[in-house]
């Protein structure tokens, strides 16, 4: 096991040089640079200012520099939109934020979605199934885009307590959190039914059945193992994605979180800061990729044998 | 049943003995059909109005028998705005998905029956594409793609004659197409890799190896029909996705171009403007919802037909 | 199962999360009202709040409240300005040599207002090795841009603090106007102590303007900063005027979205919001006819021509499509009402105003286009090649274009196409030529028709038209070289004129600042620039 996870995290190292490597030559390819402002800058200033940064340099040298400065210094590089602001200053502050609103979406999400497509899968075919798999269908249908706003108007102008925007309370953090929930909550459900249904034909289970094991136990012990494989392997990007930000979701409720960043450090050409929330999505992709094949190992014995994970 | 059970049947033709069986799943079909039929075949009819034709005396109006569902806020007519969007989506809904299915199924397949480090170089690629940022990676391929993507305009205007007015928006979904289908297999392949590691592990599989049969075979025949059900149902789930990045992506310039819509655009604007008229909301949204809801319940269907085991049913 | 064992939890624990929720029923905004700060929506968040890196609108808002420079503004009347940090000036006849002498004022951190901090602060934007984004605003000092370009000594820029309370400009051409231009951010002072501790003059990176470090001379210094969240300021105990401040303190949110911060305004989450939506106006109207507010701006929404193309380097073409836009119906029905058709470039106001020219109609002149179309060599259209519209991915902007191609196709019989950019790809394509027709817009940074009709200079960095004209030129010029007040008025009109004829741009309308603003909120009045004093609104509880 410690083996194996060493091996994992080695190329998880790699995923993450190679990741690197290819945004910063990526972003460099995007029309425009940092500088470029609502109004034409000099010539003489767009000059001075990309040689105070380095851009002048070529690319190779650029590219060095940078992981002179990871390495050497831990420095991920100046913001160069927001000039004084160090890109991990960015990241301290916003990071927590997504944290925590990922945290409570994916409770949300699990919390409502694996028993609700368990009991899909249970009473396959009956009215339970189709209430809850139409739920799933319009939590995955309509859009964030519009969730948000539909919520933050009924719920949050009418509910006291709720607000339709902003981070001002700890409250605000309930309807962006449920509306981050529910849409994924829809995807659980619909996947953990999926594998479900699929382990609840399988032989051991009918076995089980005519053996007269309990319903609850049928599901929870025989059959939740297996069945929640397409799941787990949906939640850790999803769940990746989910604590580095969503941008409909933070502008829509003015959440200070990643996902803003994201978005505008990306239309405003901010090198160093795009490159860093990449790295730590990254991070996070690779880490929930390990655990999750780490919990399908353990939720499916087959699989160690082979090592696969 | 005996007969049948004697002449011994494929796979497939079971499989569509009990799709058909399927009453939702059959009406599921039907609806499709006939949502497709009346985005492509409808607006050729005169009865539905231009979709473009501005008509700034009537804007935002409510449903009238000239405009069934209102006008929208430059007075086009909402209903054709929906038909003409609903060619856009479904296409880009079955091309889009369909790439990034094969595309995603062979990939999951492949990494997860080689394994080792073919498995492991393969995963860890998924997982560069994936953190890699889709908007930058899009911006950077849509620049890429403008010139050649004029060209095949232009060609096909010289060649077939065609105006460039009808041409140009559905060969613009073609960069499109690429992108999404490009970068949606990313979960598809986890999934089905997944699914494959622990089909391998069966019995039946180790048994097909023992009587010699080639790997594809066992791949294709052996393995992926069993995991077509999960697959099935996760690609049906991956459209909505699908359809909806089509719209972000028309707004940053690649895709369907302004004033043709598609129903994400649609959506979009209409959910801006929810408070003021929400019909412009609600009418491409239900055309949104309706479909995918059918194409879910048809997913869930070929699913239950796919399953082998329910063979013994 | 699981689910029946949960969801009584569920629903226990958010029945607990909204009891303590109902404890205090009041809004944010009202609270905020109770303790005397004012929170404002800010459109976006600040780049920077030192003034020589500061480049957006957002930005000066804030500084305007942290820093003050030799004058400062009225909170009624554009026209009117006051004695700021300088308590007294005056300058020679053709106003090119201006003396202030300053008040005793103190930095927030007690240290003395000194005229060498103005002299430290125009150093340091125009250094050559410090790359000042809009170095370009402090030009009419004399030369201003040859230090900027390293082709001068410092000793040579007409700045000098004679001592510490007498600052002395020296200008390069007669600058009537100055007053104006000094109420811009880039003319503030810096506390050069401040920013020598933080790393010295040409240090970009410099912290000195982050919260927890600045020292500031505005009515209120920097309290903290959350990016995306919020910018906090508190009332400025060392102010000169601080008796005169009449809240204790401002929030500004950077709201981007304006739809999000139109609900939040209507859930009392601030007191006054930077933009209504087009979409949302006639609800807004509707529900908070008490709040909603319509100001002229000083703003014209334009489409630039790329006048190095054909066929869009002939004047007929640019001259038809001009004369087949309905303005009256675009700001009626694809704005709401949000402006006002422009029948010039410069929107009126300061005093300025230029006759329509021909070319610029209210109502459409069809037949006139499709004649001057006819002209150029494409009856009916025919032959005319698809030229694309580039937009921002803005949905006004798109609206917009969408309305005009179809105008143009029904007068006209062409057919355009609409390119949506994303942000930095519109700014690069526009600044590098590379588009048939943009989508723009230009607001004035000070009161004077100067700030828009410079634009046309040839050459000039925001003409990005390809456009220029000697004569145009030689107006500007003599604009710039004389001190009355009426002859550079009638030298600026000159120059609107020939470029209107001209037409590289086609002027759509003046925009208006659609906005709300709650009624406890008091001495706030509509501005042309929208630079509102903030300390002189009052925010009852």
């Amino acid at each position: 096991m410690t083996k194996l996870l060493l091996k994992r995290l080695g190329q998880g190292v790699l995923v993450i040089f190679v990741l690197q490597t290819i945004t910063f030559f990526l972003v460099r390819l995007l029309p425009g640079n940092p500088f470029l402002g609502e109004r034409k800058l000099p010539e003489h200033i767009m000059a001075q200012l990309n040689s105070l940064y380095g851009l002048d340099q070529s690319p190779l040298l650029q590219y060095l520099n940078y992981w002179k400065g990871i390495l050497c210094n831990g420095d991920f590089g100046p913001s160069l939109v927001r000039e004084g602001v160090q890109v991990a200053d960015i990241i301290a502050q916003a990071f927590p934020v997504s944290l925590w609103l990922g945290v409570l979406g994916m409770g949300i999400a699990i919390v409502l979605g694996i028993p609700a497509g368990m009991l899909a899968a249970y009473w396959r075919n009956r009215w339970p199934d189709s209430l809850f798999m139409l739920l799933a269908m319009a939590g995955i249908c309509i859009p964030a885009f519009v969730i948000a706003p539909l919520f933050g108007l009924s719920l949050g102008m009418h509910v006291p307590g709720l607000s339709v925007a902003g981070w001002d309370d700890p409250l605000c953090a309930v309807l962006p959190a449920l509306t981050l929930g529910l849409i994924n909550a829809a995807y659980i459900a619909r996947l953990t039914r999926g594998g479900m249904v699929e382990v609840l034909a399988a032989d051991f289970i009918r076995t089980a059945r005519a053996k007269g094991v309990r319903a609850g136990r049928l599901l929870f012990v025989h059959a939740l193992r297996s069945g929640l494989l397409p799941a787990v392997s949906y939640l850790g990007p999803a769940f990746a994605a989910l604590i580095t930000g969503s941008f409909v979701v933070e502008t829509c409720f003015q959440v200070p979180g990643m996902g803003l960043h994201f978005v505008n450090a990306t239309t405003d050409r901010d090198y160093f800061l795009i490159q860093g929330l990449v790295f730590c999505y990254g991070v996070l992709i690779v880490i929930a990729n390990l655990v999750v094949d780490l919990v399908l190992v353990a939720l499916n014995p087959r699989l160690r044998s082979q090592g696969a994970a | 049943m005996k007969k049948n059970y004697e002449q011994g049947n494929s796979l497939w033709k079971d499989a569509r003995r009990r799709l058909c069986r399927n009453r939702a799943a059959m009406a599921s079909l039907v609806f499709l059909l006939l949502m497709a039929l009346a985005c492509f075949v409808l607006p050729l009819f005169p009865c539905i109005a231009n979709p473009n034709a501005t008509n700034l005396s009537s804007i935002a109006a409510d449903c009238s028998w000239a405009h069934p569902f209102g006008t929208d806020q430059l007075g086009r007519d909402l209903l054709a705005r929906v038909l003409y969007g609903g060619r856009i989506s479904l296409l880009v809904g079955l091309v889009a998905t369909a790439v990034s299915f094969v595309i995603g199924l062979s990939y999951g397949l492949i990494s997860g029956y080689v394994g080792g480090r073919t498995d492991a170089l393969m995963m860890r690629t998924v997982d560069v594409l994936f953190a890699l940022p889709f908007i930058v990676l899009v911006i950077v391929f849509s620049l890429s793609i403008e010139e050649p993507s004029r060209e095949l305009t232009n060609w096909v205007v010289e060649h077939t004659g065609w105006s460039r007015e009808s041409v140009a928006p559905i060969l613009g979904l073609v960069p499109l197409f690429i992108a999404i289908g490009a970068l949606g297999w990313l979960t598809l392949a986890r999934i089905v890799r997944t699914q494959t590691l622990e089909i391998k592990a069966q019995e039946y599989v180790l048994a097909a190896r023992s009587l010699g049969l080639g790997h594809l075979r066992i791949l294709f025949c052996h393995i992926a029909p069993n995991l077509l059900g999960t697959v099935v149902v996760y690609t049906t789930l991956a459209v909505p996705g699908i359809m909806l990045t089509e719209s972000t992506l028309s707004f940053i310039g690649l895709g369907v171009r302004a004033p043709n819509s598609s129903w994400g655009t649609l959506i979009k604007e209409g959910a801006d403007r929810m408070e003021a008229s929400p019909e412009l909301l609600f009418f491409p949204a239900l055309f949104f919802c309706l479909t995918l809801l059918a194409l879910n319940f048809l997913g869930d269907g070929l699913r239950d037909a796919l399953d082998p085991k329910s063979a013994k049913d | 199962m699981g689910r029946v064992k949960l969801l009584p939890f569920i629903c226990v624990s958010l029945a607990v999360l909204l009891l303590a929720g109902c404890g205090d029923s009041r809004s944010s905004a009202e609270k905020a009202a109770e303790q005397g700060i004012l929170i404002v929506g800010n459109n976006q968040e600040p780049l920077s709040l030192d003034p020589h890196k500061a480049t957006a609108v957002a930005d000066g808002k804030i500084i305007a409240s942290l820093l003050e420079g030799l004058v400062r503004p009225d909170a009624q009347d554009e026209t009117r300005i006051h004695p700021g940090m300088a308590e007294r000036w005056e300058h020679n006849a053709d106003a090119t040599e201006w003396t202030f002498h300053l008040r005793e004022a103190q930095w927030s951190d007690g240290k003395p207002v000194s005229a060498h901090d103005f002299e430290y602060a125009y150093k340091r934007l125009l250094h050559p090795q410090f790359g000042g984004k809009y170095a370009e605003m402090l030009y009419p000092l004399e030369n201003a841009e040859a230090f900027n370009r390293g082709r001068c000594d410092w000793s040579a820029v007409g700045v000098k603090a004679q001592d510490s309370r007498t600052l002395k400009l020296r200008l390069s051409g007669p600058t009537p106007h100055l007053l104006h231009l000094l109420l811009h951010f880039t003319w503030c002072p810096v506390p050069a102590h401040a920013v020598e501790a933080h790393g010295g003059m040409l240090d970009r990176r410099s912290l000195w303007s982050r919260d927890g470090n600045w020292v500031g001379n505005g009515a209120y210094v920097l309290d903290s900063h959350h990016f995306n969240d919020y910018l906090s300021v508190a009332a400025n105990p060392r102010y000169w005027r601080a008796d005169e401040v009449r809240n204790r303190g401002i929030r500004f949110l950077p709201i981007v979205n304006g739809y999000t911060e139109t609900r939040m305004f209507m859930d009392g989450k601030l007191h006054i919001s930077n933009n209504v939506p087009p979409e949302l106006l006639s609800v807004a109207k509707a529900r908070r006819p008490d709040a909603y507010c319509q100001d002229p701006y000083y703003c014209t929404i334009f489409y630039r021509l790329n006048t190095t193309r054909p066929p869009l380097d002939d004047v007929r073409v640019r001259r038809a499509l001009s004369l087949a836009i309905d303005r009256e119906t675009l700001v009626n029905d694809v704005v709401r009402g949000a402006g006002r058709p422009a029948t010039t470039f410069t929107p009126p106001g300061a005093g300025y105003s230029v006759e329509a020219a021909s070319a610029y109609n209210r109502r459409l002149a069809a037949g006139q286009a499709r004649r001057l179309l006819a002209e150029a060599g494409y009856p009916e259209g025919k032959g005319f090649p698809t030229l694309e519209i580039m937009t921002t991915s803005r949905d006004v902007q798109r609206v917009m274009a969408e309305t005009i191609q179809a105008m143009w196709q029904k007068e006209l019989g062409i057919h355009v196409e609409i390119r949506a950019c994303e942000w930095t790809a519109y700014k690069a394509a526009q600044q590098n030529g590379d588009y048939d027709i943009s989508s723009s817009s230009w607001s004035g940074d000070f009161l004077d028709a100067a700030t828009f009709v410079e634009l046309w200079r040839s050459g000039g960095g925001n003409n990005c038209t390809g456009w220029g004209s000697p004569d145009c030129d030689a107006a500007l010029a003599a604009a710039r070289a004389t001190g009355a007040a009426d002859e550079r008025r009638t030298h600026l009109r000159r120059a609107e004129q020939l470029m209107l004829e001209a037409q590289p741009v086609i002027p759509l309308y003046w925009s208006e600042r659609t906005y709300l603003k709650s009624p406890a909120v008091s001495g706030w009045h509509p501005l042309l620039l929208d630079n509102h004093p903030l300390d002189a609104v009052q925010v009852k509880p």
